[in-house]
């Protein structure tokens, strides 16, 4: 769902987009997880919508007390990946996050293959929201 | 409308996402609603005309539980030459127990 809407004093307007995607089960730089948006979103949030591997799936409280980076502000990524800038849980591997140079497409990887926290994991669902 | 890489990852799977697009990414393609998705999915072997996938085929799921072995560190390789050498010259360090 995309949603232009015409804030006061917000010149362009706000943009809202929001959807959902199923893990791959990739990690490291090399195969990150991305998402992709017609406009350069200055917020994304992501949040785990399946249960199979336990926990209070779609609960961001439960996101939150597993320390896990589930919310971003878009503007502190660069084009490089920066740790503490991904979708996952925080550890010493990540994970790492960056835009794209027309800012529309966010990837996202960690450098553990067994962490079932990072945001990707094969099979999972995730639901995503992003303004712009 | 879900939309999926059309190149596969390393581990078979292809990225996906599901939303509104007024515009296709390049190297994407979008999966009508006719088009049956696999319970295999995102591990799909898909059939692709331009940006449109005709069909998608039930890929192979890998098993988390053979991922490969990792390769030896420097560590560990310096330990096997030191453990070698020892048991050639025979000065291997007996255990107190």
């Amino acid at each position: 769902m995309i949603i232009n809407a015409s804030l006061p004093g917000s010149g362009g307007g706000m943009k809202f987009a929001s959807g959902s995607y199923t893990g791959t089960g990739t990690y490291s730089a090399s195969s990150p997880a991305s998402l992709t948006f017609d406009f350069a979103p200055k917020v994304l949030m992501v949040f785990r919508t399946s249960t199979s591997t336990g926990g209070s799936a779609g609960n961001l409280l439960r996101s939150e007390a597993s320390k896990c980076y589930f919310i971003q502000n878009l503007d502190l990524l660069t084009t490089e990946y920066v740790k503490g800038r991904g979708f996952g849980a925080q550890s010493y591997q990540g994970p790492f996050g960056k835009k794209s140079a027309d800012g529309k497409t966010i990837s996202w990887y960690e450098d553990n293959s067994a962490d079932d926290w990072l945001y990707n994991k094969s099979g999972e669902t995730y639901s995503y929201a992003a303004f712009g | 409308m879900t939309i999926i890489e059309i190149a596969a990852l390393e581990n078979g799977a292809h990225r996906n996402q599901t939303g509104t697009f007024a515009t296709i990414p390049d190297g994407w393609a979008v999966v009508p609603e006719s088009v049956e998705i696999p319970d295999t999915f995102p591990f799909v072997i898909p059939a692709v005309e331009g940006q449109v996938v005709t069909a998608l085929l039930p890929g192979v799921v890998p098993d988390p539980a053979s991922d490969p072995e990792p390769e030896p560190t420097q560590l560990d390789r310096l330990e096997a030459q030191i453990a070698y050498t020892a048991l050639m010259t025979d000065t291997l360090i007996e255990s107190e127990e």
